[in-house]
């Protein structure tokens, strides 16, 4: 079919009337991104629906792409990091798009759940986090090791550390928000970056 | 390439579903603009439509006050204006052109005078200077006749006509008339056509009258004292400096005398400027000599106007937008329902 050999930005354009040229995109880069959100959420599950959103926003906003020297898959990767974004803040993966679309709900099958977690470098992702545990101050490791890793009250933190809570909690949070800073890189790449 | 996932494969299915579903209904056009563009479409013509409201209402309704019109403009909506405040001038004009013998006044088209200032002295030494500046617009083709009339009414008067310039269909002329009868000749002038523009001017100038009076009689008697030590010089040194300090204060008397003829002149012969042109003759514009302060000036007043008038004719717009806004939510939310 012709179509395999369109670029990206010609197989948007040209589903603005044909909406299966956009199935050909999908296929293209549905697993790619699927593993771009499966190494940042860490749950096969919201990888999966957030897949599904992203695509589903891309399609039905598709006759507004307009290429602005990143490609199809920079439009497409600016949706998943606006996707993203909004499940970390909300905790839930937003489903606005697939409604609009009439898109039913589809769940994801222990068989699928598997072939995801495997595209998730759990090994590179724990050296990862050990390097950047490494990096942290001694105050903010000790405070993220009683409070994630044991799983203790805040209210035990502060007494083992010998601070106020709030100071246990400013260490906890500003912790976990260097860690997150150091382990993005080496956790994976996003095409189109 | 084959989606390997499972649910991947169930989403393209559904997505292209969706798109079948959309192609049934019928297909949609591209939309030829982004929302940025429309958005800064939508923002332009607010501006644009809130500037020219602006521009309207500031000239069509005197949102300006009248004291940002010159008189005199060559503007038709200043005439406009000026037109409307000749009649209260005119009524303070009567008032106060009933008692000339008055100090200070001043009626000028703009900032009616709170307070006019009056440091008059009593009786006979009261000196004012009195100047009125009138612009008429008379008949089509009756320029020659009141023309003639002004010159006549100058007479009466016993003034007289100074100078006087006339182009097709127009002139100007300054008369002096004596100040007892300056009210009287300008309400005769004014009854030659319609006032378009109107001031009067009275400058009380008793104070440097008496002044000069003062230093005239001080000279005076310095020069007697400087007589009476001339005839008793005995050396010729003496009588020069005598002679040098006499010829000192008589050229300083003579200074006075002559600002005193200049202020005798004026105060007792008002002047009138009357400007006549007939009917759809547009007065002359002043020639403007272009300078860098000038254009600074204009273009600061320029910039000011704009967005006064962006900013007035938003407080038009404002309101209208939100009605039109709530009146598009409320129907449809009405037509959401009635789908339902």
């Amino acid at each position: 079919m012709d179509e395999e050999h369109w670029d990206d930005v010609e197989l948007i354009v040209r589903s603005w009337d044909e909406p299966e040229a956009f199935g050909v995109v999908f296929e293209r880069h549905a697993e790619t991104l699927l593993g771009y959100f499966a190494r940042r959420t860490l749950d096969p599950e919201a990888a999966a629906e957030l897949t599904a959103e992203t695509f589903a926003q891309a399609f039905a906003s598709r006759r507004r792409f307009r290429d602005h020297g990143l490609g199809a898959i920079g439009w497409l990767y600016g949706i998943a990091r606006h996707q993203l974004g909004r499940f970390f803040r909300n905790g839930a993966v937003d489903a606005r798009a697939r409604r609009r679309l009439g898109m039913p709900e589809r769940e994801v099958s222990p068989e699928d759940y598997e072939r995801i977690e495997e595209t998730i470098d759990f090994e590179q992702i724990g050296r990862a986090i050990a390097r950047a545990f490494s990096v942290l101050s001694e105050e903010q490791r000790e405070a993220l090791t009683l409070r994630v890793i044991e799983g203790r009250p805040y209210r035990e933190v502060a007494e083992s550390l010998r601070c106020s809570e709030e100071t246990a909690r400013a260490r906890v949070s500003r912790g976990l928000k260097r860690l997150g800073t150091l382990i993005d890189v080496p956790v994976g790449t996003e095409p189109g970056r | 390439m084959e989606a390997t996932i499972g649910y991947l494969q169930l989403i393209r299915e559904d997505l292209l579903d969706a798109g079948a579903r959309e192609g049934r209904r019928g297909r949609i056009r591209p939309p030829r603009f982004s929302g940025r563009t429309l958005a800064a479409a939508v923002a332009t013509v607010t501006l644009l439509a809130a500037g020219s409201l602006g521009w309207f209402v500031t000239r069509y309704t005197g949102a300006i006050p009248a004291s940002e019109v010159r008189a005199g403009s060559t503007g038709g909506a200043a005439r406009r204006a000026v037109g409307k405040e000749v009649e209260h001038y005119r009524s303070v004009f009567d008032e106060q052109s009933a008692d000339l013998g008055a100090g200070d006044f001043s009626i000028v088209l703009g900032p009616r005078p709170n307070d006019i200032e009056s440091n008059t002295l009593p009786g006979e030494v009261s000196r004012v200077i009195r100047t009125a500046d009138l612009g008429l617009v008379i008949p089509r083709g009756s320029f020659d006749q009141r023309f003639a009339d002004a010159v006549d009414i100058a007479s009466a008067n016993d003034g007289f006509v100074s100078t006087s310039t006339s182009r097709e269909r127009a002139g100007s002329l300054t008369m002096r008339v004596p100040s007892d009868t300056f009210a009287g000749a300008l309400g005769s002038l004014r009854d030659l056509g319609d006032v378009q523009v109107q001031s009067v001017h009275g400058k009380d100038v008793t104070a440097d009258y008496v002044d000069l009076h003062a230093r005239l009689r001080i000279a005076r008697s310095r020069r007697e004292v400087l007589l009476g030590l001339m005839a008793e010089a005995t050396t010729i040194e003496q009588t020069i400096r005598v002679q040098n300090a006499l010829d000192e204060t008589q050229l300083r008397m003579e200074e006075l005398q002559g600002n005193l003829r200049l202020l005798d002149d004026r105060t007792s012969l008002a002047t009138i400027s009357l400007d006549l042109r007939e009917q759809g003759i547009e007065p002359q514009a002043e020639v403007e000599k272009p300078s860098i302060p000038n254009a600074f000036e204009r273009a600061a007043a320029g910039f000011v106007g704009v967005i006064a008038g962006v900013v007035i004719g938003l407080g038009y717009l404002i309101p209208v937008l939100l009605l039109a806004l709530a009146a598009w939510f409320v129907v449809s939310r009405v037509r959401r329902r009635r789908a339902a």
